[in-house]
């Protein structure tokens, strides 16, 4: 009987290596990637500016894709605290200021470094 | 102290293993710093004219976009593959799945040879705008990281047989890890340059 990916690797099946959670992560990655282009795709929004809760949406997935990768690839889940908290504070201020920079173009923290 | 005992790093709360090496996460934070400046001088420009930078965008073929993040993800998923199967001693695998990554980066760049010359070829170079001139700089210098990554992924994938003890293991960690930024950085590109 002819098993589903029986790819054999000297005696390790693919599957042992699929069978993990970063395989899962990896579903979710794709998924957020298809929702995210589905939302941001030029069907949807309109050419003069798409609309800002699209964009909200689009970019809060993009860094909790980053957030997946940190976590569970580059293994900053298991790190310890002051490697992960590092990498949790960039995440937040980055996304924090990304989603604030798209929205009033960062004018208001630029300015007083301006002439 | 050389042993050929192969370790996982431990998982435990108790003796946490900083993954890869401490020089190597200054350099990663460093870059994903480098590159969050670009994210928000891009944002900081584009809403001073939204409408060119709007109108410009709508220009990317955002499928090309697409099939380079689904590349760059599926990449890392082999890579996470190549680093479990180095540390339980499955060399070859390693090797295999580190191979396939640097096909799925091959990819990768062949997209954005066909990406940009559809777009040269349309007319858009990098003095069209202020928009394609980010685009261009911007996906540019990223794909130079994944040239280099490229060149990472080959020294493992052919290396990974001879790299048993746990400070040659440590380097196979580290070059997976580098290759993980590049595909972070790209996770954010896509959207900012393509979606919104």
């Amino acid at each position: 009987m002819g098993r589903p990916l029986s790819i054999t690797l000297s005696g390790m099946t693919l599957m042992q290596y699929l069978r993990k959670k970063e395989t899962f992560v990896w579903g979710l990655l794709i998924l957020m990637t298809i929702l995210a282009w589905v939302f941001g795709s030029n069907n949807i929004n309109s050419v003069t500016g798409s609309a800002d809760n699209i964009a909200a949406i689009v970019l809060t997935l993009a860094f909790f894709k980053v957030r997946l990768v940190l976590m569970y690839f580059m293994e900053a889940g298991s790190a310890p605290w002051a490697l992960r908290g590092i990498l949790e504070a960039w995440l937040i201020i980055t996304f924090s200021l990304v989603i604030f920079f798209y929205i009033t173009g960062g004018e208001m923290l630029v300015a007083p470094f301006v002439r | 102290m050389q042993t050929n005992t192969i370790t996982k790093p431990a998982q435990t709360s108790l003796d946490k293993t900083i993954p890869g090496e401490a020089g190597l996460w200054i350099f990663i934070i460093g870059d994903m710093l480098i590159f969050s400046l670009f994210f928000l001088i891009f944002l900081y420009y584009r809403a001073e004219d939204v409408e060119t930078f709007s109108t410009s965008q709508a220009v990317l073929n955002q499928t090309h976009g697409v099939i380079n993040t689904l590349l760059m993800l599926t990449s890392s998923w082999l890579v996470v593959s190549g680093v479990h199967a180095a540390r339980i001693g499955k060399a070859n695998h390693a090797s295999i799945f580190f191979k396939s990554a640097l096909l799925c980066g091959i990819g990768f760049v062949f997209i954005k040879y066909l990406e940009y010359s559809e777009k040269i070829v349309q007319g858009y170079t990098l003095t069209t705008n202020d928009y394609f001139m980010y685009y261009y700089i911007y996906t540019g210098i990223h794909l130079i990281h994944v040239l280099i990554g490229i060149a990472i992924l080959y020294f493992m994938a052919t290396r990974t047989k001879t790299m048993t003890t746990n400070e040659q293991l440590q380097m196979i960690e580290c070059g997976g890890i580098y290759w993980h930024m590049v595909d972070l950085l790209w996770v954010v590109l896509f959207p900012l340059l393509y979606l919104v």
